[in-house]
């Protein structure tokens, strides 16, 4: 887990980027945009041949074309898809009708993410990256085990032909965030950075009403109080994790949590609650707020003729 | 090669009850070509091949049908064993893990031809490159049988040398553009897949089944997803070697056959090759769009 002492904040080489320089390339957007010039482009296509390599390896990248664009604007390049799997037994029984919280789900889950994290981590330090963007977390739980799949592009700091390296915030382990390239961008825009993917989990046992109860709202539209106060416990539970985390990560914050919260598939009973999300910590002295331009687009959707409509 | 001013367009169809129209003057404009096209470009990518100086060819294609052989779908080379480990009387079986690689070459070679037939296509009309290819890969009829199909609209750059082998990339138009600008030349389309196979044994029955209790790593469902995947991804490494592999699409599956699971993880994306140092782009506009 990325502590908060190993985030270090950027130096005075760290700053914002800005316009490139007269002699440099052009730019897409922002201060300093060029119009470029498409009849020029066009003829670099022709120029393929005296392509420079770019490692030993080569780069891969889940990213869209925007993203890694929007991600060299800040500094940075993709490196490497990076991946972790991490799959842990669950104890026979353990999903058995009874009451109260599945704590061996809890675990198996804790323990499958925390070593398909550190699994992403090293296959990031061993491509040179300083942290993972764009994770997607897979969850699959069965009867009697957990797994945690997580998926993102490791990302390394950008240094041009000089030696300047443009992002310079220094991280002693690499992050791991679920923010896409354009969230990292604004949020890192803004005086933010990611630290730490950080999660809560919950499986907790909804509670058998009595046979007196469930004959006498058998005909009736009731509230399942059982179930209600099930998941509340469940959310109460996972949440706690999740600041606990929060809180040993460093963060100040958590943005972009995204929540699953469904009956286990094979143990309808039991309710299901995950959260994770991305700790953050602002690095800058304030937070900066972004200007936004507003657009007003004219390419509005055209209408097509459907040929299915002849059919009606 | 010819050069793009002497290309082989493709004739103009009849017009019924008359001849063919004339070329308008703006047909006739440089970047466009005095004879009809196919393409299957948008109009806005249309535009912006045009002023990038790309002229459209045609619709180009590369085609694969082919069958794969039962032993190739369900044979595995073993790399792992897992011994017995559930400690009870009876029969044991050993558990392992293995890799379908005949299965995986075939796919990847029924890609590799389609590409190259497409290429080829592009290559005979006088094209520098393909634009805006999309890969269409299926089971037409069973598991035993592979269809691949990649178009896209050749394109000419007015006043560049012939070339003996196009590039093809998935982008086209501004997106293309934006590519160019930050210092990246498209090269090829690159498929690459691994399918590990994980036959359970014992060691499952025992591991995987909750016997051993709680917080055990389960060994060799990890090995399978990390196989299937690291395996995909250091192929893609390697075709994209001294470049990179951007816009990878990555696609995984796992189904259950004879008592064994299957994983394939596969990758498809655009192979580019940086030609010009690119220092870090300007700050984005952030943009509030009115119109939705």
């Amino acid at each position: 887990m990325v502590m908060e002492e190993q985030l270090k904040p950027p130096g005075p080489a760290a700053a914002a980027p800005g316009p490139p320089s007269s002699a440099g390339p052009l730019a897409l957007g922002g201060p300093g945009h060029q119009e470029a010039d498409l009849a020029e482009l066009g003829r670099a296509l022709s120029s393929g041949q005296s392509a420079r390599s770019t490692g030993p390896g080569g780069v891969t990248s889940d990213l869209t074309l925007d993203e890694v664009l929007l991600l060299h604007s800040v500094g940075l390049e993709p490196a490497q898809v990076a991946f972790g799997v991490g799959s842990v037994s669950v104890a026979q029984g353990a999903w058995l009708w009874s009451s109260g919280e599945v704590a061996d789900a809890r675990q198996a889950f804790h323990q499958a993410l925390d070593e398909a994290k550190e699994a992403v981590r090293a296959s990031t330090r061993s491509a040179g990256g300083i942290g993972v963007v764009g994770v997607e977390v897979e969850l699959r739980v069965s009867a009697h085990r957990v797994d945690v799949i997580v998926t993102g592009t490791a990302v390394r700091p950008f240094t041009s032909e000089d030696g300047r390296r443009h992002f310079n915030v220094n991280y002693r382990s690499p992050f791991i965030c679920d923010l896409s390239a354009r969230d990292f961008t604004v949020l890192t825009g803004a005086g933010w950075y990611p630290l730490e993917l950080v999660a809560g989990a919950c499986y907790v046992h909804a509670p058998r009403r009595s046979v007196g109860t469930a004959i006498g709202q058998a005909a009736q539209n009731v509230e399942l109080e059982n179930y209600t106060q099930t998941l509340y416990q469940a959310r109460e539970a996972a949440m706690g994790q999740l600041q606990s985390q929060l809180a040993q990560a460093g963060g100040t914050g958590l943005v972009d949590a995204k929540i699953i919260d469904r009956p286990v598939h094979f143990a309808p009973h039991v309710v299901e609650f995950v959260v994770y999300g991305t700790a953050i910590k602002m690095l800058s002295e304030r937070h900066s707020h972004p200007k936004i331009a507003v657009v007003v687009p004219l390419d509005d959707a055209v209408r097509t003729f459907e040929a299915t409509s002849l059919r009606q | 090669m010819s050069s793009p001013d002497q290309l082989n367009w493709p004739s103009a169809p009849p017009v019924a009850g008359g001849a063919s129209p004339q070329p308008t003057a703006a047909m006739t404009a440089p970047g466009t070509s005095p004879q009809p096209f196919g393409s299957g470009l948008t109009t806005p990518d249309f535009a912006a091949c045009l002023a990038m100086g790309l002229q459209p060819l045609r619709l180009v294609q590369g085609y694969f049908f082919g069958q794969i052989s039962g032993w190739s779908a369900y044979s595995a080379y073993p790399l792992r064993q897992y011994p017995c480990a559930c400690m009870e009387t009876g029969p044991h079986s050993t558990g392992w893990l293995g890799k379908v690689s005949d299965l995986d070459s075939a796919w990847v070679t029924a890609h590799q031809t389609a590409l190259e037939r497409l290429l080829q296509e592009a290559a005979a009309i006088g094209a520098h490159g393909v634009v805006g290819v999309r890969t269409e890969m299926s089971h037409p009829t069973s598991e035993t049988s592979c269809e691949v199909h990649l178009y896209g609209t050749a394109v000419a750059l007015a006043g560049a040398p012939a070339v003996e082998r196009p590039w093809a990339t998935q982008l086209a138009g501004h997106k293309l553009a934006k590519l160019v600008e930050a210092g990246f030349v498209p090269g090829w389309l690159a498929y690459t897949r691994c399918t590990a196979m994980m036959a359970e044994g014992c060691y499952m029955e025992y591991y995987g089944s909750g016997g051993c209790g709680t917080g055990y790593q389960v060994q060799p469902v990890r090995d399978a997803h990390e196989l299937a995947r690291s395996e995909a991804i250091g192929a893609a490494r390697q075709v994209a070697a001294g470049g990179a592999m951007y816009d990878v699409q990555m696609f995984v599956h796992e189904s259950e056959r004879y008592n064994a699971t299957y994983i394939t993880c596969s990758l498809l994306g655009s192979v580019v090759r940086r030609v010009r140092q690119a220092m870090p782009l300007a700050t984005p506009v952030a943009t509030l769009n009115l119109g939705r």
